[in-house]
């Protein structure tokens, strides 16, 4: 067993881990920063497609970047986060590039900028450009020279508490992947910044974001909130593709069984360049009205904009070559392509672990940022306060505050039979060589959570079915999950990891009885902005999980809801069309 | 099907495909060649063919397991 030691341990090495890294050890932590990928090579942010929506001070509205995060936010963001968060972004923008991430300028030095998802001619919301994984790189070697310890490869996935104090957190435990050597870090603050829970979903690059932060938060004492809201994704049924918003540019669209293009009817403002759940809501409204399958139409492409597809896209290019959609001379053969929603849990907004204004959790000496948080800046996919920004500001804010708040702490002791009950209870699946398949258990949370009609269009029926099958899996294979190396017991805690926050979904929304933004049920088909702006608190007693709700405190807030009920925008724009729903 | 191919001739054992793998799913055999050791673990990220200097490595973007979707295609 290896023993460390530290001011502040941050677990998990993204854009929100290395910029609480950083700021941790400015403000005099000495700092460890542990990864169970390679820092700068693992999480979302080492695959970020390149957009960065920061607000410019000189050059964005702050009323337009400011209302449509909370608009489309749909006014569970922590307002007082977002405020701090425009407040800071622009100084996390110059510092990115004093330390030397590459954005895209124009000749006159000044950035260059597009419209991405979630913009539109009336409202442009326009994203500074990064050069993909250029970024994370940069943020590797800025914490080296800050003095940050990084340690590789060691998934953490218990935290241990203050001997004297059972709400503190004072130290982590993980092991090695390779070697399987237990860690236990000794820490006077911890920060989560592992990541979100993606349930290993049909998308691109994320299958480490499985939730391990939430799970060791809230196994430790802490509360989740937001669990109930989920990003999702929009890819080509047999492989992960990426890219959408260059193939729509040269002139793919999405079509129905018909051949219709649909997303127009259930979203006149932003048809398909609309935030991301509400194109897969309108798939699925055309699935279930019997419109199924979907399809996105490369069928207008010639042989100049599949060049021009290959020039940006290579890796996209060459699959739907060897798929064989496109020939050799750059023709079409197959240009209709089924297409679909991937649900990918808290990918860039959403659930995750409840921080207050410096990102303390509801436990003393424990810290969260980025995807790890339950995105208070954000809400349901506020895009202009989300994702790599987030993180940014996010894991900035508690580096500081983590690192203020060990030099308060004095000596203190860590309770040594936790360190060896946790230990025991990690390494369980490696004592259980003839047990569960990780991979059933994978499969089994997917078969159970990713129905449309269990994550996009929801009703009590199909979530509490689902919630039956998650509760049995918990029972049953999670005891047995099996480990033959010290990498199979990674992949068998994330197994563990997804049944618990599959759990802790759809318990939340079970029990938020209204529609809003992502989270949309057809039972309850209004926002409540009368009974729900709220964000549901999750704890866990005796194995179990507890909600609880606690107010938005929207009174204080400078943008607060026009009206007090309203039927679901896809709702209302379905019964529009005359379909019964 | 994930990682598909790496081309032991072109390979300099540099170890940089192992090092970045960010499932883990390579490892170095006695003789510091990458060995697929976890294919059922591989993402289909394409970090390994992207950062080999010797341009040993094709990926595949079809991943070994059928996925689960939300609606029959
Ligand atoms: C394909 C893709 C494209 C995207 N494109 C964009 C984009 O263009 N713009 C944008 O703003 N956002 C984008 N996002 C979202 C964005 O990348 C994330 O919201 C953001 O990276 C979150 O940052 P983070 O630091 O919280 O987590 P991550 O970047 O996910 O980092 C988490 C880190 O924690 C580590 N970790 C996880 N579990 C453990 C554990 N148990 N122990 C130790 N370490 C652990 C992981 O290895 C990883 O290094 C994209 C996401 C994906 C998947
Ligand atoms: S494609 Fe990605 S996950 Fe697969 S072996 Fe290469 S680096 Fe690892
Ligand atoms: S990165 Fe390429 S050259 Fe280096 S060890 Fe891997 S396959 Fe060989």
């Amino acid at each position: 067993m290896k023993t460390l030691q530290c001011d502040v341990a941050v677990v998990g090495g993204g854009p929100a881990g290395t910029f609480a890294a950083v700021k941790a050890a400015e403000n005099g932590a000495r700092v460890i920063l542990l990864d169970k990928g390679y820092v700068g090579k693992s999480g979302c942010g080492t695959f970020g497609a390149g957009s960065f929506k920061a607000w410019l001070r000189e050059e964005d509205s702050l009323d337009l970047w400011y209302g449509k995060a909370v608009e489309e936010g749909f006014f569970i963001n922590d307002q007082d986060w977002l405020k701090k968060h425009f407040d800071t972004i622009g100084d996390r923008v110059k510092e990115l590039e004093a330390w030397g991430v590459t954005f895209e300028k124009n000749e006159d030095g000044t950035y260059r900028r597009i419209e991405g998802q979630g913009s539109s001619d009336k409202r442009p919301i326009k994203t500074l450009m990064f050069h993909g994984p250029q970024f994370m790189e940069v943020m590797r070697r800025v914490c080296r020279e800050k003095g940050v310890t990084i340690v590789d490869r060691v998934m953490v996935d218990a935290l241990l508490h203050d001997r004297d104090n059972p709400r503190a957190i004072r130290g982590v435990v993980g092991f090695h992947g390779v070697s399987g050597e237990m860690h236990v870090v000794r820490a006077r603050a911890v920060v989560l910044t592992a990541g979100a829970q993606a349930y290993k979903s049909h998308y691109a690059d994320l299958h480490m974001e499985t939730g391990d932060a939430h799970i060791m938060g809230l196994e430790a004492g802490a509360a989740l909130a937001n669990y109930e809201f989920n990003c999702h994704q929009l890819t080509h049924g047999n492989f992960a593709t990426h890219g959408m918003n260059v193939s729509q540019g040269l002139g793919a669209k999405f079509v129905n069984a018909l051949g219709e293009d649909f997303t127009a009817k259930y979203d006149p403002e932003y048809a398909s360049h609309g935030n991301l759940w509400r194109i897969s809501a309108s798939m699925a409204m055309e699935v279930k009205f019997g419109r199924g399958p979907l399809y996105f139409d490369y069928s207008s492409y010639t042989p100049q904009d599949w060049e021009l597809f290959e020039r940006t896209l290579p890796l996209m290019y060459r699959s739907y070559e060897q798929a064989g959609y496109v020939d050799g001379n750059r023709r079409v053969i197959q240009g209709k392509l089924s297409w679909v929603s991937a649900l990918i849990g808290n990918v860039g907004f959403g659930g995750g672990l409840f921080i207050d204004l410096d990102g303390r959790t509801t436990l003393e000496g424990l810290y969260a940022a980025g995807d790890a948080s339950y995105g208070p800046t954000s809400g349901v996919e506020g895009f202009c306060a989300y994702a790599m920004p987030a993180a940014s500001t996010t894991g900035a804010a508690v580096g500081e505050a983590s690192a203020k708040y060990a030099a308060t702490v004095g000596s203190f002791e860590i309770d040594e039979a936790e360190v060896e009950s946790l230990t025991r209870k990690l390494t369980a699946p490696l004592r259980n060589p003839q047990g569960v398949d990780p991979s059933h258990v994978v499969i089994a949370v997917q078969e159970a959570l990713f129905p449309y009609d269990v994550y996009i269009l929801r009703t009590e029926e199909k979530m509490l079915a689902a919630l039956k099958r998650i509760r049995e899996i918990k029972r049953h294979d999670v005891p047995r999950l099996r480990a033959l190396d010290a990498h199979g017991l990674r992949f068998a805690l994330e197994a563990r990891n997804m049944v618990l926050s599959a759990e802790v979904m759809l318990a939340a929304a079970l029990h938020r009885k209204e529609s809003r933004g992502s989270h949309l049920r057809l039972d309850y088909p209004e926002i409540d902005n009368e009974n729900w702006l709220k964000w549901i608190l999750v704890e866990l007693r005796d194995d179990e999980p507890v909600l609880s709700t606690r107010d938005i405190p929207i009174e204080r807030y400078p943008l607060r809801p026009e009206h007090k009920r309203e039927l679901h925008a896809s709702i209302a724009a379905a019964r529009r069309l005359g379909e019964e729903i | 099907m994930g990682i598909r191919h790496i081309d032991y001739d072109k390979c300099t054992r540099c170890g940089r495909c192992v090092t970045y793998c960010p499932q883990d799913v390579l490892r170095p055999d006695g003789e510091r060649r990458p060995v697929i050791t976890y294919l059922q673990d591989c993402q289909s990220c394409f970090l390994c063919e992207k950062y080999c200097p010797a341009g040993a490595i094709a990926v595949s973007a079809d991943r070994e397991r059928r996925p689960i979707l939300p609606w029959k295609i």
